[in-house]
């Protein structure tokens, strides 16, 4: 037993840092109604500041411009209080003009726009730490005590363990007491229950969120400052041990603070005793385990008691993106087909392979189409469904000999079974709390599934290996023996993904799309009608995941052998961003996207243009991609595709002199 | 048993045969110092050879350098090199390579002439530790028409690629299985050699003759990797393991659990396959929980900024790979690494993989020097696979495919450095450890 309490108490610390920032979480969802993924990366710029002022006296500007840093001269010492102050401010000062800048004029938009900013603000900060930074990885000195306490012979706890869970407490105890007995902590739960309610009691709800959002943003810096020298501090350190944190704020339903500390705090324990638990019981996963368990356990309770999870009254409705009644013509089916094909064909390897990854990633925007712009559940876990297939698809050509096209369709089936899966707590819970449900079954079969070598085969042999589609003795790969770069391989994708495309507009024409269409604008009214929200949230989901699977099909043949990388959490943010970002009601809105991808046509297009023009722009692009996103969250729900359908309207309103409004539901 | 391939440093190829035709860029420093240096390569190789048959580490450190001022400027089209190089994953980052290898081109063009005469130019692209970012390097790089490719750290080479577009390989760190069969040449040690001479170190009774180790790793894709080169190979030399498995995030907390997990096995030797991330609190927790056994670990957590934080706590550790001692030409290497990292030479740290990085396109310009005739890839692979390469650090000739079971690995033996109280020291009397009687067979 011993063993076991020793790893228990040995998680403490890292329990701590989890509560801490699940705290964080808690109290923007309470002051806006937004799950900030940008916590850890606030927390982690933070740590970076702290680092800088202490290190180097100087202070990093997170604004892009010619000014880095702020010196405080070459010789100038920074005291640890000193540094610490400012770390902290800072991360107050980013929090509030994080709320001001996006999330403030998001209060009425729908939840996905929201979800969307967040992700745009992740990678700006994420970003500007790579640029101010250069991705370092840096060893900060500590700021709790060192040393241990024995408490048995065995089981030992850290002082810093001991101190962080002395803050926790503190912390967690004070914001409830706020919440508890204060005007203004009354205000901001009346306001999280309903913000009508709260104006009509005389309060300004962007007040209230402000308030909310400075104190989340230095909870951050706490973490930042006084945790961060029990790691090595990486850009995306917080960004990771955000996840479990989201796990706890999730167990608490963005409300309770005592509760969210105390599951971020089972967390880390449960955690660490994974370590002695596989080493006695053999069928526990050696990979995967410690996260995979805690976010299993999210995702079958939430679909036990997620009808119990809150939903904010907002003042505004928040009206999801139009989805356009105008079917595509043949001619452009045509045209689009042939420039591509002819595309392929002609273009140098690096500029096909640029086009690759747009047409790809098309294809998985298309089933963010299906599911989001159709049926209007978001998910977070697209990725994971795309890994699925292709995990499956390496399984079925190396192991079974499964010959193509049966393998990748057996494949595609098999991530649809799993969307449906991960779609039963979509039954019971709405906007962002389903975006977060999901997030967590993508983590767990991220977890269990993709880093488990029974299931994806042997990380030392080179993983996952996928066979080369073969069809009627034509080799379709995208290389053989002789030659790298096959155009063969871009016109099969080209036609796959067409096809795709074809399916997705046709479905918003047939009756299964009136009925997503229907389910989207109002469950109720769907229901009252005689259609089942539940199948057909269902169908949305098994046919958004067989086209994700498809896509992820694509990708393993593309590369030959894939990892989770691939398919990671990271992959499901920009996936739905950058879909967002093209316009997601819309076949074209998908093809946008795709253009847009990261090494994507429009990257190298930029690439190419940049270094005719001398400019290096390196890590600058992922700053502006970020400002794109946010921008485009916040002024243009439609995204770049609804704006060239928003122009043509007004063109045609402005010659005809009437409006021709497409059906907005939302 | 006991392959002592007396320590037969320095000087080295590096600068050895560099040291022929060199117009230094060193500090005034380091020129005093390389004075009374060879001037012809010839000297240089002679020096290589009495290196080669030195008595440990520490004799042969001190040999001189050889500048030479009458090598001409490069001219004509660049000779194109791709590089793979893996950053910016979780677990997974080492830009040292990076910038030594951007140092050794910049050392190359400025004062060795280039490659064959023309100009050395450098084309980098990054993996993230992952089969598609490898791949999608391989299918860049193939595109852009290189003339070979310098692997950093790669864990997943697209070697078909390469051989379709016929380009040759030269790795830096084989790590995964497939590399020591593959159709590339690695002239540095990788997993298998590290951890092979790493259990050699531990188990034989030449060395430390202990019998109870245990293994402390984490469930990430390298690790694990090393952990199945390791464990074999500490069972083949006859001891028994424990393995203790931690997160690729730990808190300093979670470290000491790791620590406390594996002494509780009451290991007379115990080996860290965390990377840099885990050195400091582990050497912490180590002095801890008053662990005596001696840890073993690789270069990079004898890194400056491990041993700055960890000071006396790194006592009692063991570095695979690392010589323990600074070496002549290390004030080149740290000039230029300066230059191209924006640092001051200070602060360049020459016992992690920026050594490797720097050391190992050294040994390819050593090799295409050699070359007769134009200097091409393919003519540089087929020297190294001829034995008329170099290794790095010691310049001796490469025995590339000696073994045939790892036809593309050229070293399989290497030093230990062991942190003392007077800092990093030579292990073993500066001998090489071999790795070959506990690789698998």
């Amino acid at each position: 037993m011993t063993p076991y309490l020793a790893a228990l108490v040995a998680g403490i610390g890292a329990g701590a840092v989890y509560g801490l920032l699940a705290l964080g979480v808690v109290t923007t969802f309470r002051g806006s109604g937004v799950v900030n993924f940008a916590h850890g990366a606030i927390a982690t710029w933070t740590a970076y500041v702290f680092w800088d002022l202490r290190t180097n006296a100087s202070y990093p500007i997170p604004i892009p411009g010619p000014i880095d840093r702020i010196s405080f001269g070459a010789d100038a010492r920074m005291t640890l209080v000193s540094a610490a102050a400012i770390a902290l401010i800072t991360s107050g000062v980013l929090g509030a003009a994080i709320y001001a800048l996006v999330f403030r004029s998001l209060r009425a938009a729908p939840a996905l726009a929201r979800v969307v900013a967040g992700v745009g603000v992740l990678v700006y900060v994420q970003a500007m730490i790579t640029v101010r930074f250069d991705a370092a990885s840096v060893r900060l000195s500590a700021v709790l005590p060192r040393g241990i306490v024995e408490l048995s012979r065995r089981v030992l706890l850290s002082y810093a363990a001991l101190w962080l869970t002395v803050v926790l407490v503190v912390v967690a105890l004070l914001l409830w007491a706020i919440s508890r007995y204060t005007r203004l902590g009354l205000a901001i739960r009346a306001a999280s229950e309903s913000e009508k309610g709260a104006v009509l009691l005389g309060f300004a709800p962007d007040r209230l969120g402000l308030w909310c959002w400075l104190t989340a943003g230095l909870l951050a810096g706490i973490v930042g400052v006084l945790a961060a020298p029990l790691f090595e501090l990486t850009p995306l350190l917080f960004t990771e041990l955000l996840i479990p944190a989201l796990g706890a704020a999730l167990i608490a339903r963005f409300t309770s603070f005592g509760i969210a500390a105390g599951a971020g705090l089972a967390i880390g324990m449960i955690q660490s005793a994974i370590t002695p638990l596989q080493q006695d019981v053999s069928w526990i996963p050696r990979t995967g385990a410690r996260d995979g368990f805690v976010f299993l356990t999210i995702v079958i309770a939430m679909a036990i008691v997620g009808k119990r999870l809150p939903m904010r009254g907002s003042l505004g409705s928040g009206r999801l993106a139009a989805v356009s009644r105008r079917r595509i013509r043949p001619g452009t089916w045509v045209v689009s087909v042939a420039v591509v094909m002819v595309a392929f064909a002609v273009l140098p390897s690096n500029w096909g392979s640029a086009l690759l990854t747009s047409v790809i990633f098309t294809a998985l925007a298309l089933s963010l189409v299906v599911l989001t712009g159709f049926a209007g559940q978001i998910s977070l876990a697209q990725s994971a469904f795309a890994g699925i297939a292709g995990f499956a698809l390496s399984r079925l050509t190396s192991r079974f000999d499964v010959p193509f096209p049966i393998a990748p369709l057996l494949a595609a089936s098999l991530a649809a079974l799993f969307g449906i899966l991960v779609g039963v707590p979509a039954l019971r819970v709405r906007g962002v709390n389903l975006a977060v449900v999901t997030l967590a079954g993508g983590i767990a079969v991220q977890e269990f599934v993709f880093k488990n070598p029974d299931f994806v085969g042997d990380v030392t042999t080179g993983g996952a290996r996928v066979e080369s589609p073969e069809l009627f003795g034509l080799d379709l790969g995208l290389q053989n023996a002789t030659d790298v770069y096959r155009p063969q391989f871009g016109l099969f994708v080209a036609v796959v993904v067409i096809l795709l495309a074809l399916v997705v507009s046709n479905l918003r024409h047939s009756a299964t799309g009136r009925r997503m269409l229907a389910v989207r604008s109002d469950e109720n009214a769907a229901a009252a009608i005689g259609v089942s929200a539940a199948g057909t949230k269902l169908l949305a989901f098994g046919l958004s995941s067989f086209i994700a699977g498809i896509a992820g099909t694509l990708v393993a043949y593309r590369f030959g052998s894939i990892s989770d990388a691939s398919f990671n959490l990271f992959a499901s943010l920009t996936l739905l961003a950058f879909a967002y970002l093209g316009g997601i009601s819309s076949v074209g809105g998908a093809v946008v996207a795709g253009l847009l991808a990261a090494d994507g046509i429009a990257f190298e297009a930029m690439d190419n243009g940049w270094d005719r023009l001398g400019v290096d722009l390196g890590r600058w692009e992922l700053v502006a991609g970020a400002i794109g996103l946010v921008v485009t969250a916040v002024r243009y729900p439609q995204g770049i595709a609804g704006l060239g359908a928003r122009s043509r309207r007004l063109g045609r309103r402005s010659s005809s002199g009437s409006l021709e409004s497409g059906p907005s539901v939302g | 048993m006991r392959v002592a391939v007396r320590a037969r440093i320095v000087i080295a190829s590096l600068c050895l045969a560099t040291a022929a035709c060199t117009e230094s860029k060193t500090s005034d420093t380091a020129t005093d110092e390389t004075a009374a240096a060879a001037t012809e390569s010839s000297a240089a190789v002679e020096t290589t050879a009495a290196a080669a048959t030195g008595d440990s580490v520490a004799d042969t450190a001190a040999a001189p350098e050889a500048p030479d001022t009458t090598v001409a400027a490069p001219t004509g089209e660049p000779f194109v090199i791709g590089v793979v190089n893996t950053e910016g994953a979780p677990g997974l980052d080492f830009p040292e390579f990076t910038v030594a290898f951007d140092a050794a081109a910049n050392h190359i063009n400025t004062d060795l002439g280039g490659f064959g005469g023309r100009p050395v130019q450098l084309e980098h692209c990054t993996a993230k530790g992952t089969p598609e970012s490898s791949q999608a390097c391989a299918q860049e790089l193939a595109g852009k028409g290189v003339e070979l490719v310098m692997l950093g750290l790669d864990l997943f080479v697209a070697y078909p690629t390469y051989a379709a577009a016929g380009i040759p390989v030269i790795g830096a760190v084989p790590v995964l299985p497939g590399d020591y069969t593959a159709d590339a040449v690695f002239i540095t040690a990788g997993n298998l050699v590290v951890q092979g001479a790493t259990a050699n170190a531990i188990t034989n009774p030449e060395y430390l003759g202990l019998k109870r180790v245990a293994v402390i790793t984490s469930d990430s894709p390298s690790l694990a990797s090393a952990l199945a080169s390791l464990q074999p190979a500490l069972e083949k030399g006859g001891a028994t393991v424990t393995v203790v498995s931690g997160g690729q995030n730990e808190t300093d907390a979670g470290y000491l659990a790791l620590m406390q997990q594996a002494a509780d096995s009451d290991p007379e030797a115990i080996v860290s396959l965390y990377g840099e991330t885990g050195c400091v609190a582990l050497m912490q927790a180590r002095v801890d929980l008053g662990v005596t056994a001696p840890v073993f670990s690789n270069t990079s957590c004898l890194g400056r900024r491990v041993i700055d934080a960890a000071g006396d706590t790194a006592i009692g550790w063991y570095f695979a790979g690392a010589t323990g001692v600074e070496r002549p030409d290390d004030a080149i290497l740290r000039d230029y690494v300066a230059e191209a990292g924006g640092m001051s030479p200070d602060e360049v740290d020459v016992n992690g993989f920026t050594t490797v990085g720097w050391g190992q396109l050294l040994a390819i310009w050593q090799t295409a020097t050699d070359l007769e005739g134009d200097v091409t890839g393919v003519g540089i692979i087929e020297a190294f696979r001829a034995g008329r390469g170099v290794q790095i650090g010691n310049g001796l000739p490469a025995p590339c495919g000696e073994i045939e079971a790892y036809k593309s690995v050229c070293t399989f033996s290497l030093p230990f450095a062991e942190y003392t109280a007077d800092g990093a020291a030579p292990a073993f009397g500066g001998e090489f450890v071999s790795a070959v009687d506990l690789l698998p067979t």
